[in-house]
């Protein structure tokens, strides 16, 4: 089914917009909690809080492109799923992702109220998106937004993993300055 | 700024960003089997290129040294992969070269091959209207990632001076080594000269010899498809370091919980010792989890191999009887400790 079809669905507050929404896209959204989680029953928990975060978001939302609507959903809703498994249940995987992104954080702790709006941090990842190749957003934007592991990129780059661990601590070191550039609780 | 105020940030990103990624993997689908990312050039064009690369083999072959090329002493000076000298002693200087119809040269330099690790230098040369710079960064980035001062950017560098930015990447292959992981490390001398330095390691030692090729894609900043030339390699390894083998016991060989200690050995490596200690795992479901090792008396970090079943410390010296290895966990939390001690005699 179109995408324009199962918006109409949800708008139309039938249930059967959840049905083809995982017909469509289950296996997606399911592929992007794993990557997170890495546990079958907390990925599955995560895509059907999915479901229901769509069903009450849309109306009065109208997504753009319904596939990375959901897919922004799932993957906050793994990440808050993960914050709260204990640590025999933490992946390792996803923890070296998360310890990598520390490296381009600024540090906000020791000022606090210098903290910038989400959507000021936001503008400035996409300026930042916006400077790198195409190879290279598709890369930043795998590990750091689908959590895809790093043998899975480097397959698909066609790069070894230590490439692309290698091009990923540039492009971090690279966003860490910007961020601290723009005055970014440094 | 905090990790969950970074993830939330990255939900804002642009779809055109989240597309890159998704682009990149229907690209990469329907390839036929046996395609990589890489097309091949058209059969008429190869053959002439062949001919030439021929001619030009011979011919850099002769000059390389001569021509004062980096090899991989030079380029990892300083760096934390520096060959030690047990190694630089059987590093091995390479021949074959070809020179791209694209208007750049490449040449093998230097190869190691100790048995676990494999190092080999292959540089690469431009025209004078090209300036070189590795695949992974791009116009943005500034002038001193090939080694130039100035705040340009290489873009702005390159538009000055009326050139074009020349990406260059290496990797290597062989039948009998799983080069997954392989790492590159490239060093600029001049604008368009770059040696890149590839590596790999195993834990254990692989056959004697090795037969492979070392491929060099090179392609204009803004191009997809590189030129791409291959060079052939043989390796054959550095013997194994002669002398006895001291035996280490582990006083309580369960004390760390899902494992089963035996026996270890030091025996002499090229770069001083090498500790091993094999272990076989009683509770897979506790030994996911286990992700390093430490040695407080040698003050080491070590490997926890759960692949091979083997712990591996290299150690540079040899002058202990005993050792406590801790095993910590994906949180860095010591989950158990075995002492292991000297057998003498």
């Amino acid at each position: 089914m179109e995408d324009n079809a199962i918006v109409a669905l949800y708008f139309a507050r039938s249930e059967q917009a959840i049905r083809e929404t995982g017909k469509k896209y289950g296996a997606y959204l399911n592929t992007i909690a794993e990557n997170i989680l890495h546990r079958h029953e907390d990925a599955e928990e995560a895509v059907n809080d999915t479901y229901l975060a769509a069903w009450n978001t849309i109306p009065p939302t109208r997504p753009r492109v319904l596939r990375h609507f959901l897919s922004r959903i799932v993957r906050n809703q793994s990440f808050t799923r993960y914050s709260y498994l204990t640590a025999a249940k933490r992946s390792a995987e996803t923890d070296i992702l998360l310890s990598e992104i520390e490296d381009c954080l600024p540090d906000g702790r020791q000022n606090p109220a210098q903290r910038m709006e989400q959507r000021e941090i936001t503008r400035n990842i996409n300026a930042f998106l916006g400077s790198l190749s195409r190879e290279e957003q598709g890369i930043f934007a795998a590990r750091y937004f689908y959590a895809v592991p790093l043998e899975q990129i480097a397959e698909t780059y066609g790069n070894s993993v230590r490439q692309i661990q290698y091009r990923l601590q540039k492009m971090r070191s690279s966003l860490r300055k910007r961020l601290e550039q723009e005055g970014i609780a440094v | 700024m905090t990790i969950s105020e970074f993830n939330k940030a990255m939900n804002g990103i642009d779809d055109r960003f989240l597309s890159a990624w998704e682009e990149r993997q229907k690209k990469i689908a329907p390839l036929p089997e046996g395609k990589g990312k890489y097309e091949a050039r058209p059969g008429h064009r190869r053959l002439w290129v062949l001919v030439l690369a021929a001619c030009l083999v011979i011919a850099m072959a002769l000059t390389a040294y001569a021509a004062n090329f980096m090899g991989i002493r030079e380029a990892m000076t300083g760096t934390l992969k520096q060959v030690s000298p047990g190694e630089a002693a059987y590093i091995t200087p390479e021949t074959a070269a070809a020179e791209s119809d694209a208007g750049w040269s490449c040449a093998l330099t230097e190869s190691l091959y100790t048995g676990e690790k494999i190092m080999l230098s292959v540089t690469i040369r431009a025209g004078e209207d090209y300036i070189l710079i590795p695949a992974y960064i791009n116009g943005s980035y500034p002038v001193g990632e090939i080694g130039l001062s100035g705040n340009e950017t290489l873009q702005e560098y390159a538009d000055r001076l009326g050139k074009t930015l020349l990406k260059a990447e290496a990797s290597m292959d062989f039948t009998d080594w799983d080069v997954n992981g392989q790492g590159i490390f490239p060093r600029s001398n001049g604008t368009n000269e770059l040696t890149l330095i590839l590596s790999s390691e195993h834990t254990l030692r692989g056959p004697e010899t090795l037969t492979g090729t070392c491929t060099v894609y090179v392609w204009p900043l803004g191009q997809e498809e590189p030129t791409i030339e291959t060079l052939p390699l043989s390796l054959t390894a550095a013997p194994e370091p002669e002398g006895d083998k001291q035996i280490f016991h582990p006083v309580v060989s369960d004390s760390v919980p899902g494992m089963l200690f035996q026996d270890g050995t030091l025996s002499k490596s090229l770069s001083g010792y090498r500790l091993q200690l094999p272990f076989t795992v009683t509770d897979k479901g506790l030994v996911d989890d286990y992700l390093k090792t430490y040695c407080e008396e040698l003050d080491l970090w070590g490997l926890l191999d759960k692949s091979t079943g083997n712990v591996f410390y290299d150690i540079p010296t040899n002058d202990f009887g005993q050792a406590t290895i801790q095993i910590r966990n994906s949180d860095s939390e010591v989950v158990g400790t075995v002492w292991i001690v000297e057998q003498i005699g």
